[in-house]
């Protein structure tokens, strides 16, 4: 099979395999239709203040497998969902941040900046059609870029690295993950160790389960998606219920009445294309790097496009620039984001570990460069499946191009359920998705001491991304360095051979060590 | 009243490079059957300690870090409320509710039933099988609620209720081979 | 689920079968022992399919890979021997395996034999590109300097690449981590090691001339390569083919032994099944029964004793 053939058997993968509805020669298959579901639900959540993507890929996730299965059909279904998920929640997210001055998530905050002063104005629609415009934009270029390069990173890397160089190169993300998030590199290196010890617990080679301090609950080994969910959604659900606690109930906001009239021309687009160049380029550029987020992207976009503007609404005051700068910047990081996550199974930021985690659950497809092998003689089902992702992100796209604005004005304005109303029941619907999933009591007793591990590392400081990105790469790291180990015939320095493998250790312990520099060029967002 | 946030800082990298020494001194080896090289039958390999020590060093590292920094840097760290109180209320609720999702059906069976019925056998049956479940969501929801608003109110239990039927549908319909939360689990 | 079980049941009854009697009560967990995508997890996913769809039993697969099935055969030991719980393996880890370990966790006696599937076609594969032609190539490569990594997959396998190096007197980096064949071809593929143990996924590169096959690993002849020089022709007197099988804890019922080593074989004999037609496409059919397979992992087990004299140090 040549390229072309399994870009087309990926588009047939997707678009007609496992129908799930069929009327003559039309077929809507489960891909597609939990996509398309996938991306209205991303941006109901989106939307609902309080709530953001991870939460929705939280609760999906064991719905899905439960409902789907482990078989390789499974697949697209079940990714393609959270992939309509993340974009959903992309767009969804300027709503509260425009509307009510209530960014769902930190990188939506810069959106506030100038939608809000815009909906104060009546003029909150536009807003939201330029920042749809701006964000489905971003996300297709950025898709574009993940399309094409992750084929190219991984086959280079195939082609290039050994196994001791793929485990520096592990090594090397890792520590740069938790050099760049959080307040301070000292508890990101922590967030990390503690990730890759708790990956330890009742795994490895030997007969007894490590570190499982002899109890058989603890050596069946710790549940990956209760873990995940526990210390990423569980904590934030219960951090908030006690701070919400603490703070007086926000006085209701006095609505604006909202000019009907949302139209943007085709010189109003125009116009803003610029902006939205500058951001997805910037976005794009971060999203490929893991760890730094839509956070940074979304404020270094608005800066660039703070420096660019004449227009006489200056930033900040209601310029609808700003919006595109913003939403361009962080929308155009999912796609890139995917790029370490599908050519090195390195997941970059929360998306992609949901991503992995699905993957990894269902079976029969393992991120990472051996997923980009273009065998001619017989079909690598893998590829199939990465080019049947890479059809449904464009299926999204789409749909979001051309119905993304009349969901966000329809389904925007749906929730407006207080956040302490709302956020109990979404933990009581966690609680029970995990149950379901796996049908053990012990998985929500895991879940919930998660959650609790969470707060406090919430409330220490210590921040949860890198632990949940070691968490997940922590055994892959291990095989790696195991096999590199013994490739090299038991050599202790069998990571210091060649140029690359000691240029990225070094790399490594170069950017902890230069951490406050890199941390003083990051504005606090 | 509140400790000035540096000394936090430095008890915190104090206890971390306690509890490192301790993991990497004492669990560690007296936890895992290889170390971190392995020899076995002329083969010498990665042991399963490697990854539990190497991260243990990191934890040390950076531990060892934050207690540096703790005493030079002049900068105050912040450090955001614990909500100590609130956070040991929320646990005692979540573990009030998922007792009641526990044992609601089996208790209710012997009351009506009598000692006869083993619950096993009933437990996927219609009363019974969602019984827990609606009290113990119902709980959970309501008590959250009123911890975090601070007032509790009849529409409140109502909402909650309706809630958890609903979440109970979801999962209860489409997966009949599937019973709900902790129903007489144990 | 209804209509599933409806149809279930209309199967099993039409099926007819002596031992009907016995039939799961619910989604049947299946082991299998190496990594998702290689040979033994797609054979046992058939399988599952083929069963799933002639007996109307519901089979969940799972991936429990690692030290050549070992982690696999410890998780399922300690399963409840109700028939509902099964593994899909090879004949290497209960035969060698456990004898080779330090502390496997686990014993042959453990476990209830089913039935066999498939025989493989074991051999020590290369990149065509590298230039080697067989197995002697690769060992005057290793004699002039050049360090040499050698994937396995099973602790047997390991032994074998030891010993196929002290009858040389070549030393190899042997690395084995992988689990299952396919992971070591994907390191092979992925220049990551030089030569590898595979037992049959080589096929289509071999074919198509992107791989070789340095040397034929099994007694018999190799189908996709039949030119293939054996192992004795380098001094090496031990086949190091393996055998896919089928268990599950001991102490299983003897209508649940009966019933699911009817269900298997009757998968892989029907030639229409597609875990037939994957079995021919890489693989050499074997079925044989519960006490066959027992017999088998027995005497397999003895001629395992005479390596391990030989790789003892």
């Amino acid at each position: 099979m040549g390229v072309l053939d399994y870009v087309l058997a990926g588009i047939a993968e997707a678009l007609t395999g496992n129908p799930a509805l069929t009327l003559g020669p039309l077929v809507l298959s489960w891909p597609v239709l939990m996509v398309c579901s996938g991306f209205f639900v991303g941006v109901l959540i989106g939307a609902t203040p309080g709530l953001s993507g991870p939460f929705a890929m939280a609760l999906a996730l064991p719905i899905l497998i439960s409902s789907f299965g482990f078989t390789p059909d499974a697949l697209l279904p079940v990714m393609g969902f959270l992939v309509g998920i993340m974009k959903g929640a992309t767009v969804g997210g300027a709503v509260p941040a425009i509307l009510f001055n209530m960014p769902g998530t930190p990188d939506a905050f810069m959106t506030t900046l100038d939608g809000y002063p815009m909906a104060q104005k009546g003029q909150g629609r536009k807003a939201l059609r330029v920042a749809q415009f701006a964000s489905v934009t971003g996300d297709s270029f950025s898709d574009l870029v993940l399309f094409v390069c992750a084929p190219f990173l991984a086959i280079s890397i195939e082609l290039f690295l050994g196994l001791s160089e793929k485990a520096s190169l592990m090594i090397l993300s890792l520590s740069f993950v938790a050099v760049v998030v959080g307040r301070d590199s000292f508890r990101g290196l922590l967030a990390a160790s503690l990730g890759l010890f708790v990956a330890a617990i009742a795994t490895g080679a030997d007969s007894y389960p490590r570190l499982s301090l002899g109890s058989d609950i603890l050596a069946a080994g710790l549940p990956t998606i209760p873990v995940i969910i526990g210390v990423l959604v569980v904590s934030e659900i219960l951090v908030s219920l006690a701070e919400m606690r603490r703070e007086t109930l926000q006085a209701r906001r006095a609505s604006v009445p909202q000019n009907q009239d949302a139209r943007l021309s085709w010189s109003e687009r125009r116009a803003l294309l610029p902006y939205i160049g500058v951001s997805m380029g910037v976005g794009t550029a971060i999203g490929a790097l893991p760890g730094i987020g839509s956070t940074l992207a979304a404020a270094l976009g608005y800066t660039a496009g703070r420096k660019m503007h004449k227009g006489a609404i200056p930033f900040g005051q209601g310029a609808p620039e700003g919006i595109a700068s913003c939403e361009a910047a962080n929308s155009s990081v999912s796609g890139a984001n995917l790029i370490p996550a599908l050519s090195l199974g390195i997941p970059g930021n929360i998306s992609a570990v949901f991503l992995i985690l699905a993957a990894n659950s269902i079976g029969g497809f393992n991120p990472g460069p051996s997923v980009f092998r273009f065998t001619a003689d017989q079909v690598n089902p893998e590829l199939v499946i990465a080019f049947g992702l890479f059809t449904l992100m464009v299926v999204a796209n789409l749909l979001n191009w051309t119905t993304g604005a009349g969901a966000m004005r329809v389904l925007g304005g749906l929730v407006r359920v207080p956040r302490q109303i709302l956020l109990p029941i979404v933990l009581l619907l966690t609680i029970t998705s995990v149950y379901v999933e796996s049908g053990a009591i012990s998985d929500v007793i895991t879940l919930l001491i998660f959650g609790f591990i969470g707060c406090l590392m919430r409330w220490s400081g210590v921040p949860i991304l890198p632990f949940v990105i070691a968490y997940i790469l922590a055994l892959p790291l291990e095989t790696t360095i195991r096999n590199a180990f013994e490739a090299s015939g038991a050599d202790p320095w069998f990571l210091f051979h060649g140029i690359f493998s000691p240029a990225c250790l070094a790399l490594a312990v170069g950017i902890v060590v230069c951490s406050g520099w890199l941390r003083a060029g990051r504005p606090a967002a | 009243m509140s400790p000035n946030p540096r000394r936090v800082d430095l008890a915190f990298g104090l206890l971390g490079l306690c509890l490192g020494l301790a993991t990497l001194f004492v669990w560690i080896p007296a936890d895992i059957d290889t170390g971190v090289i392995d020899t076995w039958r002329r083969v010498t390999r990665i042991g399963d300690s490697m990854l539990p020590a190497f991260a243990t060093i990191g934890v040390l590292l950076s531990c060892l870090g934050i207690t540096v920094k703790a005493l030079t840097s002049r900068a105050n760290p912040t450090w955001p409320p614990l909500h100590g109180s609130v956070l040991c209320v929320v646990a005692a609720i979540l573990a009030v509710s998922i007792g009641l999702m526990m044992v609601t059906g089996p208790i209710l069976a012997w009351v009506i039933l009598g000692p006869d019925h083993p619950y096993r056998a009933l437990r996927d049956d219609l009363p019974w099988k969602y019984t827990g479940f609606l009290t113990g969501g119902t709980f959970l929801v309501v008590a959250l609620q009123a911890l975090a608003t601070r007032r509790i109110h009849w529409r409140m239990i109502g909402l909650a209720f309706l809630s958890t039927f609903v979440i109970a549908m979801i999962y209860g319909l489409p997966f009949e081979d599937l019973l709900l939360p902790p129903n007489g689990d144990f | 689920m209804k209509s599933f079980l409806l149809a279930a049941s209309v199967v099993a009854v039409c099926a007819g079968a002596a031992n009907a009697e016995w039939t799961p009560d619910g989604p049947v967990k299946m082991m299998i022992g190496f990594k998702a995508g290689g040979g033994a997890d797609t054979l046992a996913r058939m399988l599952a399919e083929d069963i799933q769809s002639q007996q109307g039993w519901n089979l969940l697969p799972v991936n429990v890979d690692g030290r050549g099935g070992a982690i696999m055969a410890r998780e399922l030991k300690d399963s409840p021997s109700d028939g509902m719980t099964i593994g899909v393996g090879i004949t290497d880890t209960f035969a060698y395996g456990h004898q080779a370990m330090r502390d496997p966790g686990y014993a042959p006696e453990d476990f209830d034999f089913l039935a066999t599937l498939a025989g493989t076609q074991m051999g020590i594969v290369a990149k065509s590109d590298r230039g080697w032609k067989d197995l002697g190539d690769v060992l005057e490569a290793a004699k002039a300097g050049e360090e040499i990594s050698f994937g396995t997959m099973t602790p047997r396998l390991a032994d074998g690449a030891y010993y196929i190096g002290k009858v040389n007197e070549v030393d190899f980096s042997i690395v084995s981590n992988f689990s299952g064949g396919q992971d070591v071809l994907n390191a092979i593929n992925a220049g990551d090691i030089d030569i590898g143990w595979v037992a049959g996924p080589q096929k289509a590169g071999v074919v198509s001339g992107d791989l070789i096959n340095l040397a034929n690993g099994e007694h018999e002849t190799l189908e996709m390569s039949p030119d293939t020089r054996g192992l004795s022709d380098f001094g090496v007197d031990f086949g190091f083919g393996t055998t896919f099988l089928v268990f599950a804890p001991a102490g299983l019922s003897d209508e649940a032994k009966a019933a699911w080593s009817e269900a298997i074989i009757a998968a892989v004999d029907n030639p229409d099944s597609k875990v037939r037609s994957f079995i021919d496409r890489l693989f050499v059919a074997k079925t044989l029964n519960a006490d066959e397979a027992s017999a088998y992992v027995a005497t397999e087990a003895d001629e395992a004793l005479q390596l391990l004299d030989a790789t003892a140090e």
